[in-house]
């Protein structure tokens, strides 16, 4: 519970109307997209402009009340989890799309606009928002900015942190700032990049000006069954050493095409080992070309059946189904984890076949949807918690992503460490490093009071003993050194 | 002063180029920028960087690459077109043997920026060398990654304040099948008007670059498709198509604009042609992107400083205005987060800072925040106070390990991890000497 003092002045910041105290309320705000990890707030508060955010700010700075601002809550790694004690800070009421400007091709937004909004608001001067994780629909892009979300076209237009110019960001002390200018040259180092994918740690984003694409002349969206998930991996491989940067290449293997099927009837084939989703966009001229390239290289790998998207309405549905699958697996499993983990892509047939056996050793099946382009792998760890599997589950999940640090990857591409893979940093980073990061951190928030426990691991959230100290794996390999 | 030069040739050489001196330090690469920004300090120590050199590895199938960061770009360039591949940068200098740690430090862009960013966006990885020698790593060798904190990116623009560069990972693109340019004679005007049209346009320039008195409009693609985009340009525009040696030229000519600039400015892209226009000076201007260099006097570049900070936009000096202006035009909003940023990797101000004027000089304003605090938050309460540990412990252990020969290829003290990460709320109540940082905020 927070003291009277406290609760006024968070009150005295926001207006009474704009703070949720009741207990049954504050439960809807007690977990993010992972759901495991539960803690009810002391309290809420929906800031309605940056002023709002600043005071509030001020007001947990002042009475040293740790804050966690969140977005939709679409995050999948316990990021905007709240803290015991704590407040949350919803931006849920800052949905304003401030200015589109079609001239400088730029859009100023509240961090509760959603990330589908952004294009569907920049469409009628012909631009768009190219960031598109799977969520685009809720989720926002002041969250997008927490994960540098990247989605399915990243591989081809990068992530979050390529297309936000500037942002207006409340620092853990209440002081506003502006990071990053109206290009990309910038007054020194680029805290604007420091700030974008640090989980929601070092600030409150409030006011984000982002960059717009031109729409693509052309979009071409191919799907293509293939006999096994390795040919579909060669085909990701040829594409690459044909100097082809396909807008997508997503790659599903059987058990998600079957969830997905089952949810959407994407009209992909049920039986088939793997499939995958290649996009290409850009001028006409350059992508009818390529797009012959793709289908020949397809062929080359024993495709089993190929369907080319002739209409927009039938490329909608074939992203429908990529994009449902991972609510999908719920139809086919009581229980599941999403996994997000990275490896260098000439590791995935390697990867792959490790999962499948590690599924195996654990008695669990493993759904695999990942995007494809840049290694990016998103295990589906499948299990019934009624039938006491979570534990095993959770233990098979932390071990996929370990797996891919252990293969020269990262332990999350897209989803972020948050909550969920505090304790599995030490795996990847060791102690200069993520004391280093610690120091950064503590430039922004010396009190500590933003988004604490997260990112970072800590005793109290890992254990106390720490780990036997194990070499990295590039270590071993001797691509790099520790002193 | 005479300062030593320490050549590290590789991680552990870095480290002890810090921990085995004294006094101020200068990171130098190849020099091709030594004059931007303004004056570098004086310095005691002056860390050559470019013997961190060499492809460490390299696997095209991945497209990223891994080298010491005192490797000229060009020599990258040219490992990696034996493989098809290249890495998306231009900037002028590296003609003239820039580092790949060079680049990124002075945050340098080329006309390929419209296409594929600065280095900043190039960069998925890097290891560091702090001003105590600890070295630190950050990203990985994969594209996709949110692991931790993004360093590299406190690294773009830091021109050497905040640390070495000693590794860098850089993720790579195929070497396009055709380049194209087509070049049209116009005033800035007309390269205005003709800038939005193309933009309008489909046919998705990766250069678009205004060179003094020509526009310059680059395209790259597949050899048919790029034939076919440049030629509708050329309608569009009435220029004309360049053959390969003629594009070679016109873009050495714009290469030696920037070469010779005194000052790069950036702004928004529609204001750009005013502030151009106020000078009429010799310049190369991205129109689309809104980064332009200009050579004019150096007596007059405080006056390019006020015009671009009129219309909120960024400028500072380079090479050739020599000493005679201000680095910089204004200061960046977050001034205080880069000072404390400084305060917690460099407490010693080892680490030349000359570069920013006089930014590290003298605290920031004070915020209103810290105005409205409470006394506990003021410095009475040492609240950075855990931090003085971490630099007892995490610091001082790569200090020692670096010292001593026997220890410096062990595992750090596992112990250590407990100690330095433990910073909860409610447990800011240690000592130390950064309990005076608070005073300075």
């Amino acid at each position: 519970m927070l003291d009277r003092a406290a609760h006024d002045a968070l009150v005295a910041a926001v207006g009474s109307e704009n703070v949720i105290s009741d207990p049954v309320q504050l439960r809807s705000y007690e977990c993010d997209g992972l759901t495991g990890f539960r803690q009810t707030p002391s309290l809420v508060v929906l800031p309605r402009s940056t002023e709002d955010v600043a005071q509030a700010v001020r007001a947990c700075h002042r009475h040293r009340l740790p804050f966690v601002a969140r977005g939709a809550g679409t995050g999948l790694s316990g990021g905007a989890m709240p803290v015991a004690d704590g407040v949350v800070i919803s931006l849920q009421r800052m949905r304003e799309i401030v200015d589109i400007d079609p001239v400088d091709r730029r859009a100023v937004l509240q961090p509760g606009v959603t990330n589908l909004d952004i294009t569907k608001a920049a469409a009628a001067h012909g631009l768009y928002y190219a960031p598109d994780p799977s969520s685009q629909q809720v989720c926002t892009i002041g969250g997008n900015i927490a994960e540098n979300s990247g989605g399915a076209h990243c591989l081809k237009y990068g992530f979050t942190t390529n297309h936000v110019l500037s942002m207006t960001v409340v620092l853990p002390d209440g002081e506003v700032v502006t990071l990053g200018e109206d290009t990309d040259e910038q007054l020194g180092p680029d805290l604007r990049g420091v700030v974008i994918g640090s989980e929601g740690t070092l600030g409150i984003v409030c006011e984000i000006t982002v960059r717009l694409l031109r729409v693509p002349e052309t979009v071409r969206t191919l799907l293509a069954d293939f006999p096994s998930v390795t040919a579909a991996g060669e085909v990701v491989s040829d594409l690459v050493a044909a100097g082809i940067i396909p807008a997508a290449v997503e790659m599903m293997d059987n058990l998600a095409i079957q969830a997905a099927e089952k949810a959407v009837g994407a009209g992909y084939t049920l039986t088939t080992p793997a499939a995958l989703v290649v996009e290409l966009d850009g001028p006409a001229s350059e992508c009818e070309r390529q797009f012959d390239q793709v289908r020949t290289i397809c062929e080359r790998h024993g495709c089993t059946r190929l369907h080319i998207a002739e209409t927009a309405a039938e490329r909608a549905k074939i992203w429908k189904g990529r994009k449902a699958a991972f609510a999908a697996v719920g139809r086919i499993s009581p229980d599941y984890i999403v996994q997000d983990g990275v490896v260098p892509r000439t590791r995935l047939a390697e990867v792959l076949s490790r999962i499948e056996e590690m599924g195996r050793d654990a008695g669990l099946r493993v759904a695999n949807v990942f995007h494809a382009g840049d290694g990016n792998l998103h295990p589906l760890v499948l299990f019934d918690e009624d039938a006491g599997e979570m534990e095993r589950a959770e233990q098979l999940s932390t071990d996929i992503a370990e797996l891919c640090v252990e293969l020269g990857g990262s332990l999350s591409g897209e989803h972020g460490i948050g909550t969920d893979k505090a304790c599995s940093m030490p795996r990847m980073f060791g102690e200069a490093d993520l004391s280093t990061m610690d120091s950064v951190r503590a430039a922004f928030d010396p009190q500590r009071l933003c988004n604490p426990g997260k990112l970072l691991p800590t005793p109290r959230l890992c254990g106390e003993k720490p780990g036997r100290y194990r070499p990295h794996p590039l270590e071993e390999a001797g691509v790099i050194e520790r002193l | 002063m005479t300062a030593t030069i320490v050549t590290p040739t590789d991680l552990r050489s870095a480290c002890e180029a810090f921990t085995e001196s004294r006094g101020k330090v200068r990171i130098q690469g190849a020099g091709t920028a030594s004059a931007w920004a303004g004056a570098a300090d004086a310095a005691d120590v002056v860390v050559d960087a470019t013997a961190l050199t060499g492809i460490r590895t390299y696997n095209p199938a991945d497209m990223t690459v891994s080298v010491g960061a005192g490797t000229p770009l060009a020599q990258l360039h040219d490992e990696a077109a034996r493989h098809g591949q290249r890495i998306a940068f231009d900037g002028a200098r590296v003609r003239r043997g820039a580092t790949v740690g060079g680049l990124i430090a002075t945050a340098d862009s080329g006309p390929l920026a419209l296409g594929f960013g600065s280095m900043r966006d190039l960069v998925i990885g890097a290891t560091v060398v702090l001003a105590d020698g600890t070295p630190a790593r950050t990203g990985g060798h994969v594209i996709k990654n949110v692991a931790g904190y993004d360093l590299a990116k406190l690294m773009h623009g830091s021109y050497g304040t905040y640390g070495l560069l000693t590794e860098v990972v850089l993720r790579l693109h195929p070497t396009p099948e055709a380049q194209r340019t087509v070049a049209l004679d116009c005033t800035l005007a007309d390269a205005t008007g003709h800038t939005r049209s193309l933009l309008a346009a489909a046919q998705e320039p990766v250069s678009l670059e205004w060179a003094d008195g020509t526009l310059l409009v680059r395209i790259e693609g597949t050899a048919d498709g790029t034939e076919t985009r440049t030629r509708s340009l050329a309608t569009l525009t009435g220029g004309r198509v360049l053959a390969d040696d003629e594009a070679a030229d016109a873009w050495e000519r714009h290469a030696r604009l920037v070469d010779d600039a005194t000052v790069r400015i950036g702004c928004r892209p529609s204001r750009l042609p005013g502030v151009l226009d106020r000078f009429g000076a010799p310049a190369a201007a991205g129109l689309a992107t809104g980064v332009a260099t200009l050579s004019l006097p150096a007596d007059r570049v405080d006056q390019v400083h006020d015009a671009v900070t009129d219309v909120g936009g960024t400028s500072v000096t380079r090479g050739a205005a020599g000493s005679q202006a201000r680095p910089w035009g204004q200061q960046p909003s977050a001034l205080r987060v880069l000072q404390a940023v400084k305060r917690e990797l460099d407490p010693a101000r080892r680490l030349d800072s000359g570069r920013f004027g006089s930014w590290f000089d003298s605290p920031a304003a004070t915020s209103e925040a810290d105005v409205d605090a409470v006394p506990e938050s003021s410095a009475t309460t040492p609240a950075t106070g855990p931090l003085a540990h971490e630099r007892a412990m995490g610091r001082g252990s790569a200090d020692t390990a670096l010292t001593d020969g026997a220890s410096a290829a062990s595992p750090p003290d596992p112990t250590l991890r407990t100690t330095s990460l433990t910073r909860t709320p409610t447990d800011s109540g240690g000592e130390g000497p950064t309990g005076t940082e608070q005073e300075d905020s």
